[in-house]
């Protein structure tokens, strides 16, 4: 063997670990993409359905959420891709964030509220897309526009709308990332 | 300079390889059909090669039924982490002495 090949080897190496850890963390991940989406997809049409059921009908389901996303978490950092504790820290810390400004400071209304967390926890994918890679910026901007143009274009349908490009969006995100 | 791990050279056995020791020891390990993907190998190649190193005990192989459809998962043993870290070395020594 010469050092041609021995180079060409060494770089088809890199090359496959580095396709092995991006497509094993996006198949990890999606899971958590396809749970959130359907959890805010059937929040979102319970919210349209029956309004005065909305606060109890988050509450419980984003209890699921995020009893899914520590056993995800916990999957991913047993294979090697980041902390759990890290994880669950900063899902505590977006939440407290969020809960702050739109409870405690904004009092916002059930619209507002309806369009202010999609488009925070879309900040976080963006944020967290300059790690784990760019499809996460696409998803986080591209959902974060639809659930604003919504927010201003759509009346009282606006949670259905939701449904579909929020949570239909995370659907798709994910089932995309569990085929890459 | 060290010699080549005659198992590990062959470059479907070398790409399987690569791909199960990108992931950390304790990891769940990597199922067929994804390991297919990423090695680009056929059905009958992959297997064929996963025998092999399975035979050197380089890999260990778990077969296991999920929503009743059969799953094979495959991982690296310490022993075939070993032999292809010896081989990232041989290789790394051909270019270091040829520099």
């Amino acid at each position: 063997m010469d050092a041609t090949q021995a180079a060409d080897a060494l770089g088809e190496i890199e090359a496959l670990r580095s396709a092995t850890r991006r497509s094993l963390a996006y198949r990890l991940a999606s899971a958590q993409l396809i749970l959130w989406g359907v959890i805010v997809a059937l929040a979102d049409v319970a919210t349209w359905a029956a309004p005065s059921l909305a606060g109890r009908v988050w509450l419980a389901l984003t209890a699921c959420g995020v009893v899914g996303s520590m056993v995800v978490a916990w999957r991913l950092a047993r294979n090697g891709y980041g902390s759990s504790s890290r994880s669950l820290a900063g899902f505590a810390l977006f939440f407290a964030y969020g809960a702050f400004w739109s409870i405690v400071i904004g009092h916002f209304d059930g619209r507002q509220m309806l369009a202010f967390w999609p488009t925070l926890v879309m900040f976080g994918y963006c944020l967290a897309g300059l790690w784990l890679g760019r499809v996460y910026v696409i998803l986080g901007l591209s959902v974060a526009a639809l659930v604003a143009i919504g927010y201003v274009a759509i009346g009282p349908a606006y949670p259905l709308y939701l449904a579909v490009v929020n949570g239909g969006g995370l659907v798709l995100c994910g089932l995309w990332m569990r085929q890459a | 300079m060290s010699a080549p791990d005659d198992i590990v050279h062959q470059p479907v056995r070398l790409r399987i390889m690569a791909a199960l020791t990108a992931l950390q020891p304790e990891a769940e390990g990597i199922d067929f059909s994804h390991l297919k993907k990423l090695t680009g190998a056929t059905d009958g190649n992959l297997g064929a090669h996963i025998d092999h190193l399975a035979k050197a005990r380089y890999v260990a192989v778990q077969k296991a039924f999920v929503a009743r459809r059969p799953r094979t998962t495959v991982s690296a043993t310490a022993e075939g982490r070993r032999a292809f870290e010896k081989h990232v070395a041989f290789l790394r020594s051909v270019i270091d002495g040829a520099g």
